[in-house]
């Protein structure tokens, strides 16, 4: 069932993280658009949105399906498959608060698509954590 | 079946008419900004009238109108001496206020007017969607050229070049 709720979330972070690179991919190029979506466009489109000229968007994307795609693996590969997607989200929980400080801090703009990227980001890693730490515990009680 | 054609049709076409582009500059009268903040003063686009002008509708926090800063100061040293006017129209978008703007003009050291349009009303006039957006205005008051985002220097030259004749 929790591996389940991960997978599902994935498959919504990754819709919203492929729609977040779409639009900025498809904005006319050297414009910063301001209709629409206003309350996105100095994230989407300000100093900080791009890392190494790709869309930080895209990087959610890939996030989200490497996380779908290591849970659909834990029932038949066991736990060496948690294991990787344990680390996976220490690495985007670690996106996630450098993604937050940069727009709280140094944007000064809160996307609330790419909060809503973040906190379903933050639910997958969660899910993942307790998942990890209820198999610790039963290993322990053996 | 027809109604709802023709219903289509008409609305379509009022849809197209509303983004004809205008040809005359709608004119209006902004509050000056520099890197102390509020002047005190308004430029009128009118006041302008006999000059070519060149229009540019930004944003501080755009990466985009930062990078042309510079280009357009080389510019503006070009052409400012042959009598083009340069104006800068700053909206609210993003939340920009009056401190950004004077940033702004601080950090890239501009020599032209920064007007400061916090309801957004110029944008809307003249359709801007997005920033940086220049309008090229003929000495008449219309508008002969228009560029969506970053431009070359060349395109806007030879714009400014045809609009003065």
């Amino acid at each position: 069932m929790l591996i389940s709720t991960i997978i599902v979330l994935s498959i919504i972070g990754a819709l919203i993280s492929a729609y977040l690179t779409w639009i900025e991919l498809i904005t006319v190029v050297g414009t910063c658009p301001l209709s629409g979506f206003l309350s996105c466009s100095k994230v989407l489109f300000g100093p900080y949105s791009k890392f190494f000229g790709i869309p930080v968007a895209f990087g959610g994307l890939v996030w989200f399906l490497v996380a779908m795609a290591l849970a659909s693996g834990i029932k038949k590969r066991g736990n060496w498959m948690l294991a990787l997607l344990v680390v996976w989200s220490g690495i985007g929980l670690a996106g996630v608060l450098v993604l937050f400080f940069v727009e709280a801090f140094l944007v000064d703009e809160i996307c609330l698509y790419c909060t809503s990227a973040h906190a379903i980001g933050l639910a997958v890693i969660g899910l993942t954590f307790l998942i990890w730490s209820r198999r610790q515990r039963t290993a322990f009680a053996r | 079946m027809a109604v709802a054609i023709v219903a289509a049709v008409l609305g379509f076409t009022v849809f197209l008419l509303q983004y004809q582009p205008t040809s005359v500059a709608p004119d209006f009268a902004l509050p000056t900004v520099d890197a102390s903040g509020l002047t005190g003063k308004q430029v009128s686009l009118s006041s302008m009238r006999g000059k070519v002008v060149l229009l540019e509708f930004m944003e501080p926090w755009c990466v985009h109108c930062k990078a042309m800063a510079p280009q357009l100061k080389t510019l503006y040293s070009a052409l400012s001496p042959q009598g083009v006017a340069f104006l800068s129209i700053v909206g609210s978008g993003g939340g920009t206020t009056v401190n950004d703007v004077s940033a702004f003009v601080e950090t890239y050291g501009t020599d032209w007017p920064y007007v400061y349009d916090s309801s957004d009303s110029v944008f809307a006039a003249y359709r801007v969607t997005g920033t940086p957006t220049f309008f090229v205005i003929e000495k008449d008051g219309t508008i002969s050229s228009t560029f969506a985002g970053e431009t070359s220097i060349e395109a806007l030259t030879s714009a400014i070049s045809k609009a003065m004749g």
